[in-house]
């Protein structure tokens, strides 16, 4: 059936009780761009895998020996000390704010937590699915159609799937952020402050959706979620030792060796869609030492964000607000790993609503935002030059375009609660 | 020239069926090769099955279970995946040695 013949406006026309809806001309877009993009990933890895070109051609994501659930597995040593001093003197550092002991301890206390944590992932990605299902079905799409759109956006996630391959702690700010988003979005505003605050002490650059508050004169909310932050933190620290000061200083000294190990090295650049991952790929012929750029890189970043903050995103409306702010929360630090990722899925969910509900006549001011989406979150294992993946780079300039998009063009109509 | 048929749930129903082949495939290919699963006794001056790719001897090519080759840097007491050109920078050198000072 072509695409401008679905009964979509027309029933959209009718409110979403009426009858069931097929898929938007911008979702079948989405769609076919991101199960084309992922065949040609997959097929082209399993081609190289057949003529034995080896790694990196063969895998679709990143590969290393040991690295299967290696973000996870790596702390089993010092959690086993977990409140002994043996825990603060270990091999690898725990570059992770304090509150971030609470969720992994949670894990290493249980039986058999290399059972727990990965069927905790995979709960997670099936649980996003099932809502996603849900969410489309609100909307009145039809059952075959909602189930497509979820299944296929799900079964291509990349970002997901890197994720559950490393066993990353990304999970929890993942869950956390988006919850916090659905929850401001559907005008739960004290339960997204929460989820935020939680966010944000597990990983510090969630902060910044604290910003959607600031346009609705929500302080409260905003007061509300730094102190949920401050909490966990403290109670993150009291876990770690009864000597608070003594956990913080230790914290704070396992953070700096982010910034000396992993914020200028060009480590694993082909997974790292930072925009600082930008600077590095340029500068990557003469491997030069980028330790005294990261500062000011810092620096700037933080100037040029309040600066397009204040001027630009404080008037967009809330679609564009959240779309932003998540682009900006996973490409902004200087090392942004792939996994980093799954924060998109919350905005995707919102634009996808907003498909729904605008006419055929419009669909095409979407299709921009869903293209480059499809680019970001499927494998792209098929980008190598000289036997190096730089897919992570195609995806900081999609990052990039779909930041520009989202800030020149404010999207219509301003959709409400589902 | 007519692409409808193209955005057709008919069409896209079969593309997901092939991306959940594909996913399939690759996971139990995965899970029947067992790549994690390599010889970790090897060192720069240890590394049966390998190829030296540098005249130090540190960048090697070795095998891993079901994927092929691939490039290590080791130094006398293990080896790490090697990161992408055949030289060997700083930022390596440093984590290679944290990896194996402790």
């Amino acid at each position: 059936m072509p695409i401008s013949q679905t009964n979509h406006s027309t029933a959209l026309s009718q409110g979403p009780s009426e009858a069931p809806v097929s898929l938007s001309r911008s979702l079948r877009w989405f769609l076919f761009a991101i199960l084309a993009l992922t065949v040609i990933s997959l097929g082209y890895t399993l081609i190289a895998r057949w003529l034995g070109y080896g790694l990196p051609y063969s895998f679709p994501e990143l590969f290393a020996p040991r690295s299967f659930f290696a973000d996870f597995f790596e702390f089993r040593v010092r959690f086993y000390d977990f409140g002994k001093p043996g825990f603060f003197v270990q091999n690898r550092d725990f570059m992770y704010p304090p509150a971030m002991v609470l969720p992994l301890e949670a894990f290493y206390s249980t039986a058999h937590p290399f059972w727990a944590f990965p069927l905790f992932v995979l709960a997670s990605g099936a649980f996003f699915t099932v809502c996603f299902f849900r969410v489309l079905r609100k909307q009145g799409v039809r059952a075959s159609a909602a189930a497509l759109l979820a299944l296929g956006v799900a079964i291509t996630s990349y970002p997901y799937v890197f994720l559950l391959q490393r066993g990353n702690t990304e999970i929890f700010v993942w869950i956390a952020v988006t919850l916090g988003l659905w929850s401001f979005y559907r005008g739960h505003y004290a339960w997204a402050a929460v989820c935020f605050g939680l966010a944000t002490a597990l990983k510090l650059y969630p902060f910044i959706f604290f910003g959607l508050f600031l346009p609705r004169r929500r302080y409260r909310e905003i007061v509300l979620g730094v102190f949920v932050t401050v909490a966990v933190t403290i109670i993150g620290l009291r876990a770690l030792s009864p000597h608070i000061a003594y956990a913080f200083h230790w914290d704070m000294g396992q953070l700096q060796a982010f910034g000396k190990y992993y914020a200028a090295s060009p480590w694993d650049l082909g997974y790292d869609h930072s925009f600082f991952g930008l600077v590095k790929f340029v500068t990557l012929p003469w491997h030069p030492d980028l330790t005294p750029l990261v500062r000011p890189y810092t620096r700037l970043i933080a100037v040029s964000c309040l600066a397009l903050y204040f001027g630009r995103i404080w008037k967009l409306p809330l679609a564009n607000q959240i779309l932003i702010l998540s682009v900006l929360s996973v490409s902004i630090p200087p090392v942004s790993y792939d996994y980093t990722l799954v924060s998109l899925y919350a905005p995707i969910a919102i634009l996808c609503i907003l498909a729904l509900r605008l006419p055929d006549d419009k669909q095409r001011i979407l299709i921009p935002y869903f293209m480059l989406y499809a680019a970001i979150l499927t494998p792209q294992s098929y980008i190598i030059f000289h036997d190096a993946r730089f897919g992570a780079q195609l995806r900081a300039i999609c990052l990039l375009a779909l930041l520009i998009l989202a800030l020149r063009k404010p999207l219509p109509a301003q959709p409400t609660c589902p | 020239m007519r692409l409808h048929w193209l955005f057709s749930l008919k069409t896209l129903s079969i593309m997901l069926l092939l991306c959940f082949l594909l996913t399939a495939e690759e996971t139990i290919h995965l899970l029947r090769s067992r790549p994690n699963e390599i010889d970790w006794s090897r060192t720069s001056n240890h590394h049966p099955g390998c190829t030296v790719l540098d005249a130090a001897g540190r960048i090697l090519r070795c095998p891993v279970r079901g994927y092929g080759d691939m490039n290590f840097l080791c130094s006398d007491e293990g080896c790490v995946a090697k990161q992408p050109g055949l030289y060997i920078t700083p930022a390596e050198n440093q984590f290679l040695k944290m990896l194996f000072s402790k």
